[in-house]
């Protein structure tokens, strides 16, 4: 499944660009340091955090897109590092929870 | 050539780093006598006298035990032989300040202060002269582990970015490890080697952020066989390396954690990351990390694909 699949599986709303590439697993996180640690490339990451670290965190692991959770905003910084990084950020208005058992649902394993 | 290396290493070297720290010290108090009895037991040319907390007051040198023989004050106490008006370093002077003031003043040994006036060390020639020693042998340990470095530091395509990092600036983390990483995938590395060097560099600019006084410096270079990356902070130092080594051990905040900071993974995740790790951290001083990444051929992107499938088809991507 491609990130724009799945923000169209979801009803994700999307905050920047969104990519089309494939979804290799996915991850619920909101230590940073976590994500640094554990993450992989092509992952989906799960998160309540909103501030710009996100986008950072995001392009250092390579991952595939990043859904924030639980009708949060992210701030304008993320945004704009996110677009500069080709970091595709997504909104949910579901929580962590939900989110997760969805994407597993829909076989993101 | 050998002349201009040495003069190099002095200019890197901070006081602190010349200066013997197990500094005999005694009290205005104490009878000239004593004093004398010390230096001729510790084979010194001069005492410091401290207070009761730890301020320097005044030195006792070899020529204030000699005017008080003289005078046959020898019973009297220090404090009113004592040289007062003491010529001292400061712990953070670049070495070559502090040479150049024992050089002026033609005395054999100057006491080291802190920021606060606390007598932290002596520096004499001869510590200095040690301090070079060990250095050197660092240098040269680290040629012979890669001895193309002595003679190679500027490959055609090397690389060199260096990065200052704010304390307390919390949302500027990660920024210096997305430029250097973008500066590695437009060089065809690896994905695994960009993310390997992101994450440390990641992990680094994070501790200076979250833990240090002044900030510091992140320095990374690379050659055709390596990456080297230098981590380098004045303070406040590590008190138990082993400690910070550990898994979720952490002295940071709450404000710091709720950012999603200070789970206290950060050091054994930069290990992890790097082909080689090394930390010196002194407390009072800050700390340094080196650290390398091996450049196999694969890891060049020699045969690999650049960059990760499928990022270059982003819509709207980029600048």
């Amino acid at each position: 499944m491609t990130v724009s699949e799945m923000a169209q599986a979801l009803g994700l709303k999307a905050v920047t660009a969104v990519g089309e590439q494939q979804i290799q697993g996915a991850m619920a996180a909101d230590l940073i340091s976590d994500v640094l640690a554990n993450g992989a490339p092509g992952q989906v990451w799960l998160t309540i955090q909103t501030h710009r670290n996100v986008a950072a965190v995001a392009s250092t692991q390579d991952l595939a897109a990043v859904v924030i959770t639980g009708g949060r905003e992210p701030n304008n910084d993320l945004i704009a590092l996110a677009n500069h990084e080709s970091v595709t950020i997504l909104l949910s208005n579901e929580d962590t929870y939900a989110v997760a058992g969805r994407l597993y649902a829909l076989g993101v394993r | 050539m050998e002349f201009s290396f040495v003069q190099e290493l002095v200019h890197r070297l901070k006081t602190f780093q010349a200066m013997q720290t197990d500094v005999v010290t005694t009290r205005a108090e104490q009878r000239m006598r004593e004093v004398q009895a010390l230096m001729r037991a510790r084979r010194i040319s001069g005492v410091p006298v401290v207070d009761e907390v730890g301020d320097l007051v005044g030195i006792v040198t070899i020529e204030d035990i000699i005017r008080a023989l003289d005078h046959g004050h020898i019973e009297e106490p220090v404090d009113t032989w004592m040289t007062k008006d003491v010529v001292t370093v400061r712990d953070r002077w670049p070495l070559t300040e502090s040479m150049s003031v024992l050089d002026r003043t033609g005395y054999g040994r100057l006491p080291v202060l802190d920021e606060s006036g606390k007598l932290v060390g002596i520096v004499t020639p001869e510590s200095i002269l040690h301090s070079l020693l060990v250095e050197l042998n660092r240098l040269l340990a680290q040629d012979e582990e890669h001895p193309h470095q002595a003679v190679d530091r500027s490959a055609p395509d090397g690389l060199r970015m260096e990065f200052q990092v704010t304390a307390g600036d919390y949302d500027s983390a990660g920024l210096s490890s997305v430029r250097l990483k973008r500066e590695l995938a437009n060089r065809g590395l690896a994905q695994d080697v960009q993310r390997r060097v992101a994450i440390a560099v990641y992990e680094a600019e994070a501790n200076l952020i979250i833990h240090t006084e002044r900030g510091g410096q992140i320095l990374a270079v690379m050659d055709d066989e390596t990456i080297r990356v230098t981590v380098e902070d004045d303070g406040p130092g590590i008190a138990d390396i082993d400690l910070a080594m550990k898994h979720g051990w952490s002295t940071a905040s709450d404000l710091v954690r709720t950012l999603g900071f200070g789970a206290g993974l950060g050091l054994p995740n930069i290990r992890k990351c790097a082909d080689h790790f090394e930390i010196r951290s002194a407390p009072g001083y800050g700390t340094r990390l080196n650290l390398r990444f091996d450049l196999t051929p694969a890891a060049r992107g020699d045969s690999a694909p650049k960059g990760p499938a499928g990022r270059g088809d982003e819509a709207g991507a980029g600048e």
